[in-house]
């Protein structure tokens, strides 16, 4: 085993995807479409699939710049969609290289008022959902992988699914449950696919803005950022950096990662206390 | 791309005349950044430097034995004077004398472990973090290995300071963020390196390595650049006190 190195780095730079083929979920929107913008300006060909045909659309308008891109309508949780996606996706490309898991969904309540029906459509749509579209791809990624180079999956996890948030805010039990499991199972799927020459890693979100955050940052963006030691929240880039990492040459030996991209949040304090409704820290 | 161009940027980077470092030196320079390679042997890091030098990049070879404080200040202030500061250092120097039980381990061998691999970080950090703070931030980026996460029978000294460099990461990284600094570890596993080359030169011992690998290969010390590109640059501003393991799954497999 002596033998030179096989895979020529010198070809390419580190980061490049120039013609890499990429399907993101949750990609009309908010950080997906962030993700999608990125690996477009990057050279790769770009999928982005969610419900909304109207976001889709607006998404589209603002990728104008990339006429290359396609939207796709599609529910996750529906196994007809998935289906339809799934042959979409080898008609286009043949093959698939990278796909981003980035669709997701919460529920807020109180434990006592937690309904059954909401921590079951949670888990449905952050694990469940995600196992399925990713077995369903799992034979056109293997299509694209090589030793050298693997196919890439990788799954949007969250920083609350590493730790109990400092300050519980609004209780999400099943959101905070699911990002664990899509964390572990994300380990799991790296261990059956390494040989397949598919990698699969997780990035774990501290707080972002998007529609899901507007309503906490309102009220606790103080907290926030005293909780962080970069004393701040993410800016889109730094989620479309940790992917390109991941999805590029420069990724291609990390598998069964879970990457905090948090401010160092996670890995400081830990449980600090709970606030009431009058916003004290108790 | 912009989120990984490290263009002005002047790197630090111990142990950077072979192996991981040299990849690291090499991949930050092909990114624009001044480097400083350092080793204990002054010829290999001039001949780094000369690589670096020859393809369009802009480097220079301070020799440093990480085992003497006045050498590390030395390397601190001699990349200073070089650069004028110091925006990125990689610790990456590490020694590991002794392969077997840890009811063997002589004490000097023990102690000389943490001095050099926990100590040197220490001190290396506190004669740079400063100055770091004062330029606006940066970043400092520890290779330890995933020796650091599993119990050992033959690596015992070893894998408690690289189990320490993970703590030393957590620890600056709350210490240092509010001045914009990020600390991070990066845990490879097998990489195609002299000093891995016990584990990689047999053909037996390599196998029966790899094939708990869910990869099934060894990885390239490229491999690690590439994460330590990410830790440098712009695309990794937000991520600090991580550790980062590169061991094509080995870890994730049990």
């Amino acid at each position: 085993m002596a033998d030179a190195s096989p895979w020529d780095f010198s070809a390419a730079g580190l980061f490049d995807l120039s013609g890499r083929t990429a399907l993101v979920t949750g990609g009309s929107s908010g950080i997906g479409l962030e993700m999608a913008k990125g690996l477009l300006q990057n050279g790769a060909r770009v999928i982005i699939a969610s419900r909304s045909r109207r976001k889709l659309d607006e998404a589209l308008t603002e990728l104008a710049d990339h006429p290359e891109a396609a939207a796709i309508e599609f529910d996750i949780t529906a196994a007809a969609d998935r289906q339809r996606l799934v042959t979409e996706v080898e008609r286009r490309f043949g093959s698939l290289y990278l796909l981003i898991n980035n669709a997701g969904t919460n529920w807020g309540a109180k434990l006592e008022e937690y309904p059954d029906a909401g921590f079951a459509k949670v888990m449905d749509t952050n694990v469940n959902a995600q196992f399925a579209l990713t077995r369903d791809l799992a034979p056109l990624l293997a299509a694209a992988g090589s030793a050298g180079m693997p196919a890439r999956i990788i799954n949007i996890g969250s920083m609350d699914g590493l730790h109990v948030p400092i300050v519980q805010r609004v209780p999400t039990f099943a959101y905070s449950a699911s990002k664990a499991a899509l964390h572990h199972l994300t380990r799991v799927l790296a261990v059956e696919l390494g040989p397949r020459h598919i990698t699969v890693n997780a990035v774990a979100p501290g707080f972002f803005a998007s529609r899901m955050t507007r309503h906490v940052f309102e009220r606790y963006l103080a907290d926030i950022e005293a909780d962080c030691p970069l004393g701040r929240i993410g800016q889109p880039e730094e989620i479309v950096g940790v992917v390109t990492y991941l999805a590029s040459r420069a990724g291609s030996y990390t598998t069964g990662a879970v990457i905090p991209v948090d401010g160092g949040t996670s890995i400081s304090k830990g449980h600090r206390g709970w606030m009431d409704e009058n916003g004290t820290v108790t | 791309m912009s989120l990984f161009d490290l263009t002005d940027k002047v790197a630090l980077i111990t142990g950077s005349s072979r192996g991981i470092g040299k990849a690291i030196a090499l991949r930050y320079a092909e990114h624009g950044a001044k480097v400083v390679v350092s080793s204990r042997n002054q010829d290999a890091c001039e001949e780094v430097a000369a690589e670096i030098g020859n393809a369009g990049g802009e480097a220079a070879a301070i020799a440093c034995n990480i085992n003497h404080k006045e050498q590390l200040q030395a390397l601190a202030d001699g990349t200073r004077e070089r650069f004028g500061r110091i925006d990125v250092l990689v610790c990456n120097a590490a020694l590991n004398p002794h392969f077997g039980p840890s009811q063997e381990i002589p004490d000097e061998a023990f102690d000389k472990v943490m001095h050099a691999n926990i100590g040197s970080i220490h001190r290396l950090c506190r004669m740079v973090m400063p100055g770091m703070a004062e330029n606006g931030g940066g970043s400092v980026i520890i290779v330890s290995s995933i020796a650091g996460l599993r119990g050992s029978n033959v690596l015992g000294a070893y894998a408690i300071s690289k189990a320490a460099d993970m703590q030393i990461a957590r620890n600056l990284a709350v210490e240092w963020g509010p001045r914009n600094i990020r600390v991070n570890c990066i845990a490879p596993g097998l990489v195609r390196t002299d000093f891995a080359r016990a584990l990689w030169e047999n053909p037996d011992i390599y196998k029966a390595t790899v094939k708990r690998y869910p990869l099934q290969r060894i990885g390239e010390p490229d491999e690690i650049a590439g994460a330590a590109v990410y830790f440098a640059s712009a695309a990794g501003n937000f991520t600090t006190g991580q550790t980062l393991v590169v061991d094509g799954g080995g870890t994730a497999g049990g």
